[in-house]
């Protein structure tokens, strides 16, 4: 059983222990610009970072309140509470964020978005991240989705790539703000893309007719080729761009993007780690930024408005997703 | 051609993730183009995401005049550092210093990586960045009055433009003696250094000039026509580190992103604004800078008036380097300019004494080494200066600034008219001035060194009966916003080599806000005054308390 009021008194006795107990006479800040809840996966994936971990890391930049919900068979619905503290290089005051960590058998699930909304930090945005699959199906999922002003999403952990895309559109076709973290992980691939555009190399070969192809990595379409691929068609006024696979290195779901036209051609391809842009005999390269769910949590917290750039990327690539079948 | 390596690091907030930009070919430059975009390029791109895309700096050489002194050591090499460290630069990038000093270019990465250490805040020290970091780090001993040194100047920028390919793009900055400003543009443009290579026309030559920016009205507008004489308006960056500040950028974002403070940001609802500078040390050896200079000079005429600028402007049509800077330079237009016979009651000069502060003796200003005993100088400066224009006629805005004041502090404090009629009655108020008195709502917009947003207002205090008292709501941009914030110096730097000049002074700004103190200036220039008239560690001379209280106002503290 979980008793908001008695959660939140012990959060109360928290902050006034850690006070308390605090010895480097810089004090103690409590952080908080968000409620941050986290859906954790069914069953611990040991190759997964923990999520307590990862939360350690993003409250530096983006101190939440943590509600973390795990389920688990057998278990009662009980929530416990606890701190993450750090200290920022060179200062004497250590800053502190609160976790709330719910866990409850599955068929008890449906209780917990209520015992949620009692204990979100009043009046601050609230984020949903759904770290698991099986989260799509689970009882009071819906609820939770009604809790939050932005879903977070990974894509790339499903199997039918085609169905989480459009379960993606569904949720935003409702007004949901949504992300997917199979975006995040392109914007290496977006930005390589936007540079050879400012350099101009991509001007000269798109000003006139010209081929786009995007490669990926086996049969299937990834989430990051169908994105990518609608992005391009969206950013270059619908143009037709090729998508063909190859078994190949790939970064993000993707091996390689082509730009061909009788002035040239623009290649990004991934090489030993890193992508490597070509134009006209020469090549930068960048290598392949740590995809970590931190990372990628990182910057999509940065972005609590609409993501135009990804909304309007979406219902194409869901299209394009589902053609894949 | 060899291969160029730039790393760099996330803010150590952040897990590392490194990006390493590895080149090779024959042909560089459009490489190191890839890496730079230009503001028109980056506004026409279609592929533009301002959500995700950090801006970047463009390739560019910087030329440090005056590169031996404090400001590149304290400053300019650290944030350069800093920006190495966030991979905010580019590949193709590379730094000249100049002084009159004898030195190697390992003589000099040696002394700037001293400095590096030393004043480099909120941030750790990599060895291996900074040897990728210093290897583009160079130096030119000579005179700034010597052609021969501008000669050996344009050897290198090209040798350099043509091994790093930065597209003939180079920022002067000015660091040096300001009397040497005027000497040093006249010998850039008598070597054609302000254009770039006729190949390349669409490299750019920007000057960046640090303060003081004249010493009056007459020699501001003899600098601005020198500089007229080689550089256009639109490349030229004054630099006022003030509008740098994160916290003074908030000063917008919290006035023209919020719907509920504009509404009562007018002469309606605010009763005077203080905005207040202090700092607890002393000139710290720099006495004869500061003797030459004063409290009115140094931080009133520039910084002063550019936060109270921003704090009063009208809102911009847009967020756009020119539409903000009208508005600011429109504001500062506004302020009325003191006659004569008003100086003495709208300006209070001031120069501390010694005194024993926490215990420890401190020598008053003119038993500072280097200092004239009989020093005339304004180690304190306060005015009140009104703005005419509708929304702020009859307001006064107060500044105060100086040095050995109780603490450092630097704030802004919009003082609200008290609430028509009290229906509680006085006698039930604490916390007023006396007891009875209503204490107002003040909003505090704290720039240093707590950054942050307070609001007083009165609460009934815990108990029986009506008993009111003002309580405090903060906001702390720590506790809302873990990661560190950028240094005013990192953020103009990238502001200036990108081609942003938002939070650069223009000449209309700069003139019109030496327009403003130029009455007190000539007033002071003409008086002697009976210096010291505050201790060390208190908050100036009676005079500053008695020109707010002939007003019915009173310093806040701060």
């Amino acid at each position: 059983m979980i008793r908001a009021e008695t959660v939140l008194k012990e959060l109360r006795q928290l902050w006034a222990d850690l006070g308390k107990s605090e010895t480097t006479g810089g004090g103690v800040l409590r952080a908080c610009a968000m409620t941050l809840i986290v859906a954790d996966e069914y069953h611990a994936d040991e190759s997964r970072q923990n999520a307590g971990e990862i939360l350690g890391e993003l409250m530096h930049e983006h101190p939440s309140r943590a509600i973390v919900i795990r389920q688990q068979p057998g278990a009662d619905l009980e929530a416990r509470v606890f701190a993450q503290c750090w200290m920022p290089f060179g200062k004497r005051q250590q800053i502190c964020c609160e976790q709330i960590e719910i866990t409850a058998a599955p068929e008890r699930m449906q209780e917990v978005p209520n015992s949620v909304l009692a204990l979100m930090a009043p009046d601050l945005p609230v984020i949903l991240w759904c770290r698991g699959p099986q989260w799509f199906d689970a009882v009071g999922y819906n609820d939770l989705l009604a809790l939050a002003d932005k879903t977070i999403f990974d894509s790339t952990l499903l199997t039918d790539t085609a169905r989480g895309l459009a379960r993606l559109r569904v949720l935003r076709s409702t007004g949901s703000r949504v992300a997917d973290l199979a975006w995040t992980r392109l914007t290496l691939w977006r930005e390589m893309i936007a540079q050879a555009w400012s350099d101009g190399s991509l001007r000269e070969v798109t000003a006139g007719e010209y081929h786009m192809r995007v490669v990926h990595p086996g049969s299937l379409r990834t989430a990051g080729a169908c994105y990518l691929t609608a992005w391009l068609e969206k950013s270059l006024t619908s143009r037709p761009v090729e998508l063909a696979f190859e078994d190949r290195e790939s970064i993000a779901g993707i091996c390689s993007v082509r730009f061909e036209s009788a002035h040239g051609h623009v290649d990004i391809t991934v090489n030993g780690g890193a992508l490597e842009l070509w134009s006209k005999g020469n090549s930068v390269r960048m290598p392949e930024p740590p995809h970590t769910e931190y990372e990628l949590m990182r910057e999509e917290l940065g972005i609590l408005d609409r993501d135009p750039r990804f909304e309007e990327a979406l219902s194409r690539a869901a299209d394009l997703a589902a053609h894949s079948h | 051609m060899g291969t160029l390596n730039l790393a760099g690091r996330m803010p150590d907030t952040a897990v590392s993730r490194c990006y390493c930009l590895k080149m090779s070919g024959e042909n560089l430059s459009s490489i190191a183009a890839a890496f730079g975009e230009t503001h028109d390029a980056a506004e026409s791109n279609p592929f533009q995401d301002g959500n995700r895309f950090e801006r970047r700096v463009p390739p560019c050489q910087i030329v440090i005049f005056g590169a031996n002194g404090d400001l590149t050591k304290r400053k300019l090499l650290p944030a350069l550092y800093r920006l190495a460290y966030e991979r905010r630069l580019p590949a193709a990038f590379s730094v000249i210093g100049n002084s009159r000093t004898a030195m190697s270019d390992d003589d000099f990465r040696a002394k700037m990586k001293e400095s590096v250490k030393k004043f480099l805040e909120d941030s750790p020290f990599e060895e291996e960045l900074w040897t990728s970091f210093a290897r583009n780090i160079h130096y030119i001993a000579g005179d700034l009055q010597d052609p021969k040194m501008y000669a050996a100047l344009k050897t290198k920028l090209d040798e350099f433009d043509s091994a790093l390919h930065a597209e003939g793009n180079v920022l002067f900055y000015l660091s040096t003696q300001p009397s040497y400003y005027a000497p040093t543009i006249a010998q850039i443009g008598a070597a054609g250094l302000q254009h770039g290579p006729e190949a390349n026309p669409k490299a750019w030559r920007r000057l960046v000039v640090e303060k003081p920016f004249g010493h009056d009205l007459r020699s501001a507008a003899e600098l601005n026509e020198s500089i007229h004489k080689v550089f256009d308006e639109k490349e030229v960056y004054r630099i006022d580190h003030y509008l740098g500040k994160e916290t003074v950028q908030n000063i917008l974002a919290f006035r023209f992103g919020n719907g509920i403070f504009e509404p009562l940001w007018n002469r309606r609802y605010v009763n005077n604004v203080q905005i207040t500078a202090a700092e607890s040390i002393g000139v710290e050896g720099r006495g004869a800078y500061y003797q030459e200079a004063g409290t009115l000079r140094d931080m009133i005429q520039n910084h002063l008036l550019q936060v109270m600028a921003t704090v009063a402007m009208e809102p911009a049509a847009m967020f756009e380097s020119t539409a903000v800077r009208d508005e600011r330079a429109k504001l500062l237009r506004s302020i009325k300019i003191m006659k004569p016979a008003e100086v003495p009651l709208y300006a209070v000069a001031g120069q501390y004494g010694k005194a024993k502060v926490g215990g420890e003796e401190v020598p008053g200003f003119r038993e500072e080494e280097g200092v004239d005993p009989h020093s005339q100088t304004d180690t304190y400066a306060a005015a009140a200066f009104y703005i005419d224009n509708w929304r702020w006629a009859g307001v006064p805005f107060y500044i105060r600034s100086g040095k050995r004041l109780p603490k450092r502090v630097t704030d802004i404090a919009i003082q609200f008219n008290n609430a028509p009629l009290s229906v509680f009655g006085g006698a039930q108020i604490d916390g007023g001035a006396s007891e009875g008195t209503i204490r107002p709502n003040l909003l505090i917009l704290r720039i240093q060194p707590e950054e942050g947003i307070s609001l007083r207002f009165l609460s009934k205090h815990p108990g029986s009966g009506m008993r009111l008292r003002s309580v405090s709501m903060d906001f702390s941009y720590g506790s809302s916003f873990g990661v560190r914030s950028p240094s005013a110096y990192e953020t103009l730097l990238v502001d200036a080599m990108s081609g942003d000049a938002t939070l650069y002074t223009r000449q209309d700004m700069v003139e019109a806000s030496w327009r403003a103190v130029q009455p007190i200036l000539d007033d002071w220039s003409g008086r002697k005054f009976d210096f010291p008239n505050y201790a060390a560690g208190t908050w100036g001379p009676k005079a500053s308390d008695d020109m707010l209280a002939r007003q019915g106002h009173v310093w806040r503290n701060s």
